[in-house]
């Protein structure tokens, strides 16, 4: 399988505290990722170092690229929905190409094509000359999420992209993540949902003050023993014929 | 939304016809034809010496100081991604304004004629770094305009006081024309003297089009669609402190056309911040333009100041502006 | 001493002072200061050794005072009411537009001020020549200038023959017309101010559109101040430049332009001259 993604003993330090400690994967095509974790265990800054946009130590393979290669291999969705212009909905989507764009910024035939087909997967051609200023929060996130599918990277990176999202949009975002790892994509997606995670994601890696504490498939990560020793708390797991169901019960510190 | 090509067209017609305007009209009441047949042909008349060396400079001055603060006020904006950042209200024109009077009362413009627009560069420069450390990357519109009140006050206060210190009684009285700008009696001189700066500010703005519109989604998204930011804002500073530099150094600083012209044009190049870069500078060029050509038809021998009127219009905007971003909760 | 009393004082002062100025002087002042560069040249043809104690700081500057090396022979004073004050004068002389605070305020301490308004023409210099020497007392040497002043200026008048254009062309384009006492330096020059044909009769901004248009036979500009000013700026304008070059040189207006004494007579001859050197090219 192709990988995607390598780190290696990757850290990032505020001061003298590690954020980020000494922490090694790989992520090849394919895989659904979810990156969970408590608030500050360190899930965003491990993203962002993971693609060079903040300084670490030890090695990570997106960011040693180039920058305008590395815009070829990963799209980043960052957590801030950040819209500072009152422009379309498509042309927030066709902001995407940039990476591919020639240097006169024209559109080609492949880029038409590839916003269209973003807008199509996120459900939002009915939306497509709106101004993204007037989109309601939920709305404004989706716009967001085709923009990063626009750029059709193989690796996509995106930082808790359904918070805030209703539970109907919440499962179509999954499964359009889910739908890109099938196509031979990969998605790494931070969230804070373990019940969607369980059940989405091919694979959980779960963080805990900086350190990676378990790697693999949902049901060897959402252990009674991880969950009350990285999240505090005790929770109902099963597999079910509708398929894993997680569900926090109380804080057991 | 207009489509693009022909929005810049309208644009570039009423730039030309402006500057048509701006070379016809004018204290020594000549005729159209008079006025073109000197411009044109003829030697040595004092008809061909008003059109050629009054007007025609006055008028170019007049679209290349207009391109330069319109294109700069929308290349700020779009990296600040702020509506509120405009050279002459956060500070820069001020500084370079003090840059310049320094050069002139130093004696620095005298022995080298560069020294004024470079020490009015190097103003504009070092006010923008204050302002981009001060307010951040992304400029929060609170403090991005305390910050420029705070560098505009203390720029205006030392050229207040190198222009008092002046051992030149008229320079004392010339504190407005640094603050408020002025396109009367420019000559050939000046073109020469603001032309290379200002070219140099438009060639390193022109193409930021592409990573101001990518910034729209933020830095880290910017910086992970590939635009390389450090070099962006490199480009950015230099380039506005070209632009603005060289404007104020000949012009004086004219404030508000920055913040007023992207305004109107946001809406009809929907919003993008790349196709606002020409827009902008075309319609900045129309603005002082048509600015200038109001100071003359307003108070013909008064030499009225190009900035009273880009402020007269402009002030209210500013406020409407402020009204609106605070309603919006931008604060 | 009680306030009334004081106040009293202050009264008796007062009026002390206006019984001097409406009745004769019968003993000169001993300590004149003058805060006013013109009044500082008056007093300076005028006073009797010792009798002058200060004059203003311009006098002493060359570039605008026409008796600047004399000027050096006083301690200089810069308008203040505080410094003059303590200079202990018994009449301060003022101009009527300049130190406005500080003539009030010396006022007010019940110091005697006179004060003179600008000369606007030659009429003026003869009458302040002779208002100066009441003042100091010095009434036969007051008429004794203004007589040398009348028979210079009759010899130097230039009558008959053309008149050719001037323009005086200042900072800010600033031309000067009728009733001043550039004007009458120029009349007497035999020239014809352009002011008046520019529509300007009593001076104003002239543009340099304007003045290109008119193409006066000569145009005098002031001599420049250190330092740079956008003012004066305009004086090295091209379009300036090309008109200049077509017209024969020409003298700057220097210190003896701005004040009403004998020396605008130095300023008439030496524009007399430069008409004169205009004729053959008529």
């Amino acid at each position: 399988m192709v990988s995607l993604l390598a780190l290696e003993k990757l850290t990032v330090r505020r001061g003298e505290c590690p954020v980020v400690d000494r922490i090694s994967l790989s992520v090849a095509a394919g895989e659904f990722v979810g990156l969970i974790g408590p608030n500050g265990a360190g899930k965003t800054t491990l993203m962002r170092a993971a693609l060079g946009l903040l300084p670490a130590l030890g090695h990570s393979s997106l960011a040693a690229l180039p920058v305008a290669t590395r815009a070829h291999a990963a799209a980043w969705l960052p957590q801030t929905r950040e819209v500072a212009w009152p422009v379309s909905v498509e042309t927030l989507v066709a902001l995407g190409r940039t990476p591919h764009l020639p240097a006169t910024g024209q559109m080609r035939a492949a880029d038409h094509a590839a916003v269209e087909a973003a807008l199509k997967r996120m459900a939002l051609e009915g939306l497509r000359f709106r101004s993204a200023a007037q989109l309601s929060g939920g709305e404004q996130a989706r716009v967001l999420i085709a923009r990063a599918l626009a750029q059709q990277a193989p690796l996509l990176l995106a930082d808790e992209p359904i918070a805030g999202l209703d539970p109907a949009h919440q499962i179509t975002t999954m499964e359009v993540f889910a739908g890109l790892a099938a196509e031979g994509h990969a998605a790494i997606v931070s969230l804070h949902d373990l019940g969607l995670a369980a059940r989405h994601c091919t694979r959980l890696i779960l963080l805990g003050q900086g350190r990676l504490v378990a790697d693999g498939p949902p049901g060897d990560v959402l252990t009674g023993a991880n969950l009350a020793e990285v999240f505090g708390v005790r929770a109902f797991y099963a597999r079910t014929e509708d398929g894993p169901v997680f569900q926090p019960l109380e804080v057991v510190r | 939304m207009l489509n693009f090509r022909l929005l810049l067209v309208l644009l570039s017609v009423l730039v030309a016809a402006l500057f048509g305007a701006s070379l016809l009209i004018g204290p020594a009441g000549l005729g159209v034809g008079t006025s073109l047949r000197a411009l044109l042909a003829g030697q040595g008349e004092a008809a061909v010496l008003v059109m050629r060396e009054i007007r025609l400079p006055r008028a170019l001055l007049g679209v290349m100081l207009g391109a330069s603060l319109g294109l700069s006020g929308a290349a700020m904006q779009g990296y600040l991604r702020n509506p509120l950042a405009e050279p002459g209200l956060i500070g820069v024109s001020s500084s370079a304004a003090l840059g310049a009077v320094i050069a002139l009362q130093t004696g620095l413009a005298a022995m080298v004629a560069l020294a004024l627009p470079l020490m009015a560069l190097a103003g504009a420069v070092l006010s923008v770094l204050l302002l981009l450390m001060l307010a951040g990357a992304r400029g929060a519109s609170l403090t991005l305009i305390l910050a420029g009140i705070a560098v505009s006050a203390f720029a205006g206060a030392l050229t207040s006081l190198a222009l008092n210190l002046s051992p030149n009684p008229y320079a004392a009285a010339e504190i407005v024309f640094w603050m408020l700008g002025s396109l009367s009696d420019r000559s050939f001189t000046h073109v020469w003297l603001a032309l290379p700066f200002m070219a140099l500010g438009w060639v390193l703005l022109a193409p930021l089009g592409r990573g101001l519109d990518a910034l729209t989604l933020g830095e880290d998204a910017a910086a992970a669609l590939g635009i390389r930011l450090t070099r962006l804002r490199l480009s950015l500073v230099l380039g506005t402190a070209s632009c603005v530099g060289a404007g104020v150094a000949v012009a004086g600083a004219v404030g508000f056309v920055g913040l007023v012209v992207p305004h109107l044009l946001r809406p009809a190049v929907g919003g993008r911040p790349g196709r606002l870069l020409p827009a902008s500078a075309l319609g900045g060029a129309a603005m002082l333009l048509a600015a200038d050509i109001a100071t003359r038809l307003i108070a013909p021998e008064r030499d009225l100041k190009l900035g009273v009127v880009t402020a007269l219009v402009g002030a209210p905007l500013f406020l409407h502006l402020i009204y609106k971003t605070r309603k919006e909760g931008m604060w | 001493m009680s306030a009334f009393a004081k106040a009293f004082r202050r009264r008796a002062v007062a009026l002390g002072v206006w019984l001097g100025a409406a009745l004769p002087v019968a003993a000169a002042p001993e300590r004149v200061v003058s805060l006013n560069l013109c009044t500082d040249q008056l007093a300076m043809l005028l006073a009797a050794p010792g009798q002058l104690v200060s004059v203003s700081f311009l006098s002493q500057r060359p570039r605008v005072s026409a008796m600047a090396d004399r000027a050096q022979d006083f301690p200089a004073n810069h308008g203040r009411a505080e410094e003059v004050f303590l200079m202990r004068p018994d009449l301060v002389l003022a101009g009527s537009y300049t130190s406005r605070a500080a003539v009030r305020m010396l006022r007010r301490l019940g110091v005697e001020v006179a004060e003179f308004p600008p000369e606007r023409s030659f009429a003026d210099i003869r009458a302040h020549l002779l208002r100066m020497g009441r003042l100091l007392g010095q009434g036969e040497r007051a008429k004794g200038l203004v007589a040398a002043f009348d028979a210079r200026l009759a010899d130097l008048r230039v009558t008959g023959g053309t008149r050719p254009s001037v323009a005086l062309y200042g900072p800010n384009g600033y031309t000067t017309g009728a009733g001043t006492l550039a004007d009458d330096i120029l009349d007497a020059a035999g020239f014809a101010n352009i002011a008046a044909k520019a529509g300007l009769p009593g001076g104003g901004t002239l543009s340099l559109e304007r003045l290109v248009m008119l193409r006066p036979d000569l145009i005098v500009t002031g001599a420049r101040y250190p330092g740079a000013s956008q003012a004066e700026a305009l004086l090295d304008h091209p379009a300036l430049a090309a008109l200049r070059a077509d017209l024969p040189e020409a003298p700057d207006t220097g210190p003896e332009w701005s004040c009403g004494t004998p020396f605008v007579l130095d300023a008439v001859a030496e524009m007399a001259a430069a008409r004169a050197a205009l004729e053959p090219r008529k």
